[in-house]
């Protein structure tokens, strides 16, 4: 905390009050509103409503479509996490050794948080399309018989796919960051203890990047989580049969699409749980990482 | 313990940038060589090229009669003590010094041995379990020391170890630096800016200045017959006085300021225009009017042990350092009377500032 | 530092090929969107450009036909630029402000009202989705550019980002501001605004390509098509593609995405620095 303070009574409240207004209108209203809808069944015309307690929440946690969703979002997260982080990592390290064209790199290498998710569904899909598709030609080409609008693990690879791409860029930037703060002649020291690059990356930098990583991990399955609702409303749209919709899409599918305002809401109430122990978790754990 | 050679070591950077001109360099075994000079000159870069963190982009750095220019360092057998000491943060100072010699396949049994061996001589044997960053920069930079020691390399490279310590620090690690090279006996490079350190450390001092080596020879030497103006002035606290002369028509003296002669010991051209160098100890205060050198005192520093005296010379005011065994007191403007022998007179090109 | 040829070599190579894998499939999105769909029907997806961009693009900037809905692609890119800075300016004014009083002020309701702000970390948009859209439904702001920004704007991100900043500027800056007889406001607009240049812009930079990126609140809340982002632009396209029986108009569906990736690539390419140090420090 600051040492020096003002003490005036008007001028703090006057400075916070338009944060907190809109906060109030357009996040505590509405999350009190889901809060309590959750606990309310809507008839179909949306006429009346009964308060049911839990029932909304025990129709969602034992409905398989919803176990199904929370699943295929467990395992979506945690490949779009390993993945993107391995591969930002990989690139990353080399891209700090470099001195040739090392800026060139870097921009190239940059910008994918630039394209909206929607945009790179697009692309992505598109890359998968069965007239004309590159990549499509080319998984078949290799004896693939590939199908993704029946085939659920199809689908999913090209979301993974695709949820990767556009997720390398922001990894990169942090670990050539991170990178950049190992003293640089901690890694000379390196370099006349050990001879194998590889060996010196798992024994000396990969340790030393293990806030990090930790940090990016957390960082990575939000996104994964929240993030990649355009991806999939312009790929796959959670087909074949819902199986490659994750749990923020189904809140939209339920809520918006199917009107089921209760269900809905008791997901997204249980989503609000999730991202909660999530974000403590990052405050709690991450901020007391190991400091060298 | 190994010879390393330097045959026309040049580094020229991508940008154009000349570091190192052509420098030759022969270090025998067991050798303290010191690389002195100031900022930017390219002792660092040259102390890197032997280690094989810079590339070399012309002639030829050879440890023991093989050419290592394309040699990775780790393969060089050179271990390097770093400015910042470059510890491993995650390792505790056990593994730190281990952490080379599992690279290289000891043993187990072998590692202990050698690391427990260098923490005793270090004094760090309480100290093993610690991480770095709970230790004293003077610890820190003998678990470097140690890391280095545990790899019984065949040349040490020290880059600036003690300039992040405290002075009274630097003065004892000094002294354990070189007992222990003494000890081991290991062919050992150092660099520093410091002169002092240079002094007391090296058997054979190396100056360089702008990526040239404008000295090679012992710290006496280099004291005594500094070869150019630049180590002259470089070498030697607080530095030689220097004032333009020229010398007479008869060969044996030299006129400084208004028309003072001075004896020279050896002839030299006549009417040459010089600068003179004399070093303030060398300038002997002798009773008022008996000196052939008068100047007034500007300002006076004690420092208990010895005393200088800022003193004004000739018509310009030139400044003139006098360095004095124990205290003396002078008033401002006080006129001081000097002498000093014609062996300790050194002149110098006024062009090229080489040694005449 | 030393390097061996051979890890050079790799080096270098593994990093053209992930630039390839990062800008392909733009490319190929780019090269598509200039030939006629014909061709691109017949012949599948390009690597090189043909002779269509100009007609393509012209088709949907100024013809609202060409981007199935009575909207031009033109009228788009403006949409999405007003959400864009508007979502970007309310940022940085909201949280600044709020910042400033949460750490500069002693008041009462000081604890309470910073874990308020905490919490909206704890619930994106897209978990509130559906409430959201009622509250402004019921203030009459669908279809409004107000109803577009404000809610967008109700997260902490900002605020957290300048907290910081406040926090690491010296407290003797305050000291020497109060001697020579500052109040309040007048040190925050005379000396810590400022103070904060740099950091206003990394934070706009960031701010305004999450706006521009904006997706699933505008598709809930604009049915008017004259409010649509080129963004969402990109979705009434996706799902016309295959419409009407005729061959689909895959070219002009890569131009729309073609444009509505360009200006924040390029802002965030062009203003790099800005955007990393926005970036990182969003995030943590």
């Amino acid at each position: 905390m600051k040492r020096v303070q003002f003490e005036h009574s008007a001028v703090p409240y006057l400075f916070i009050a338009p944060q907190i207004l809109i906060i109030s209108i357009f996040f505590l209203w509405p999350a009190a509103q889901a809060l309590y809808q959750s606990f309310l069944l809507e008839d179909a015309f949306g006429m009346s409503s009964q308060f049911v307690w839990f029932r909304n929440f025990e129709d969602v946690l034992t409905s398989s479509s919803w176990t199904r969703s929370a699943i295929f979002t467990v395992v979506f997260s945690v490949l779009v996490s390993v993945l993107s982080i391995a591969i930002s990592l990989f690139l990353a390290v080399r891209a700090d050794e470099v001195i040739r064209g090392a800026k060139s790199y870097k921009t190239l290498l940059m910008w994918g948080y630039a394209i909206a998710p929607p945009v790179a569904g697009l692309l992505g899909i598109m890359m998968f399309n069965p007239l004309m598709g590159d990549l499509y030609k080319a998984f078949n080409s290799f004896g693939f018989e590939f199908n993704h609008i029946e085939n659920a693990n199809d689908a999913a690879f090209i979301v993974i796919l695709i949820a990767v791409w556009k997720q390398v860029s922001v990894n990169f930037i942090f670990f050539l960051s991170g990178l950049q703060g190992i003293p640089k002649s901690v890694q000379e020291a390196a370099t006349l203890d050990c001879k194998s690059p590889e060996r010196r990356f798992w024994t000396i930098t990969f340790p030393l990047l293990a806030p990090t990583t930790f940090f990016l991990l957390v960082i990575n399955l939000t996104y994964a989580f929240f993030e990649t609702f355009g991806i999939i409303d312009v790929s796959t749209k959670g087909a074949p049969g819902g199986s490659t919709a994750t749990l923020v899409y189904k809140v939209y599918v339920d809520g918006f699409l199917g009107a089921d305002m209760g269900g809905s809401a008791a997901q997204s109430v249980l989503l609000m749980i999730m991202v909660s122990v999530l974000t403590v978790f990052q405050f709690r754990f991450i901020e007391r990482k190991v400091h060298y | 313990m190994a010879t390393v050679t330097l045959n026309q070591a040049q580094k020229t950077y991508p940008n154009g940038f000349k570091a190192i001109h052509g420098i030759d360099l022969k270090i025998e075994h067991g050798e303290f060589t010191v690389l002195v000079g100031p900022s930017g000159c390219g002792k660092s870069t040259l102390l890197r090229m032997i280690a094989g963190l810079e590339g070399i982009s012309d002639g030829e750095i050879i440890i023991d009669d093989k050419v290592v220019n394309t040699v990775a360092p780790a393969d060089r057998d050179i271990a390097m003590v770093f400015q910042n000491y470059a510890l491993y943060p995650h390792m505790n100072n056990y593994d730190n010094m281990a952490y080379g010699l599992k690279n290289r396949g000891y043993s187990k049994a072998e590692i202990d041995a050698k690391v427990r061996e260098a923490a005793r001589i270090l004094q760090l044997e309480d100290h093993l379990e610690r991480k770095p960053r709970q230790l004293s920069g003077g610890q820190r930079q003998r678990v470097a020391m140690g890391r280095a020691i545990v790899r019984q390399p065949k040349v040490f490279l020290f880059d600036e170890p003690l300039s992040n310590l405290d002075a009274k620090l630097r003065v004892d690690m000094r002294l354990e630096i070189k007992n222990l090279q003494q000890r081991l006996g290991i062919t050992s490079v150092y660099v520093t800016h410091d002169q002092v350190e240079a002094m007391t450390l090296a058997d054979r001092l190396i100056v360089m200045n702008g990526g040239v080596a404008e000295q090679i020879g012992t710290p006496i030497d280099i004291y005594e017959k500094p070869a150019s103006q630049f180590v002259a002035g470089f070498i030697g606290s607080p530095a030689m006085n220097f004032l333009k002369g020229k010398v007479s028509d008869d060969k044996k003296h030299v006129t400084v300021g208004d028309g003072v002669m001075l004896d020279l010991d050896h002839d030299v051209e006549a009417g040459r225009d010089v600068t003179v160098g004399i070093r303030p100890e060398h300038l002997e205060l002798l009773k008022d009017g008996e000196g052939r050198i008068n100047a007034g005192v500007r300002m006076v520093e004690s420092l208990g042990a010895e005393t200088l005296a800022y003193l004004d010379f000739g018509a310009n005011a030139d400044n003139v350092t006098l360095r004095l065994q124990g205290t003396h007191t002078f008033g401002k403007g006080e006129k001081l009377s000097l002498s000093v022998p014609a062996s300790k007179i050194h002149l110098f090109d006024i062009e090229s500032g080489q040694r005449i | 530092m030393y390097q061996s040829k051979w890890r050079i070599f790799t080096n270098h190579t593994i990093l053209v090929l992930g630039s390839l894998f990062m800008i392909l499939p733009v490319w190929i999105a780019f090269a598509s969107s200039t030939h006629t769909r014909e061709y691109i029907f017949q012949n599948g997806l390009q690597f090189l450009p043909g002779g269509e961009f100009f007609t393509n693009y012209g088709a949907i900037l100024f013809d609202a036909e060409a981007t199935k809905g009575r909207v031009t692609a033109l009228e788009m890119l403006f949409n999405s630029m007003v959400l864009g800075l508007g979502f970007a300016i309310g940022k940085v004014i909201i949280s600044m402000m709020a910042a400033y009083a949460i750490v500069y002020f002693r008041f009462k309701l000081a604890v309470p009202l910073f874990w308020i702000i905490f919490s909206t970390l704890l619930l994106p948009l897209e978990v509130r989705i559906v409430p959201s859209y009622e509250v402004v439904a019921n203030l009459g702001l669908l279809n409004t550019y107000t109803g577009l920004i404000l809610p967008l704007i109700a997260s902490a991100t900002g605020t957290f980002f300048f907290r910081q900043f406040y926090r690491s500027v010296p407290d003797e800056l305050l000291e020497a501001a109060r001697l020579d007889g500052a109040g309040p406001i007048r040190f925050f607009i005379d000396i810590l605004v400022p103070l904060s240049v740099t950091m206003i812009a990394a934070i706009f930079i960031i701010m305004f390509v999450v706006g521009w990126n904006q997706y699933l609140w505008p598709l809930l809340m604009t049915t008017d098509d004259q409010l649509y982002t080129i963004v969402i632009g990109i979705k009434q396209v996706y799902n016309s593609l295959y419409e009407g029986g005729q061959i689909p108009q895959f070219p002009k569906a890569f131009a729309l995405t073609i444009m509505a990736s360009v200006p924040p690539v390029l802002v965030v390419v062009i203003f790099q620095r800005m955007f990393v140090k926005g970036l990182v420090e969003t995030e943590k």
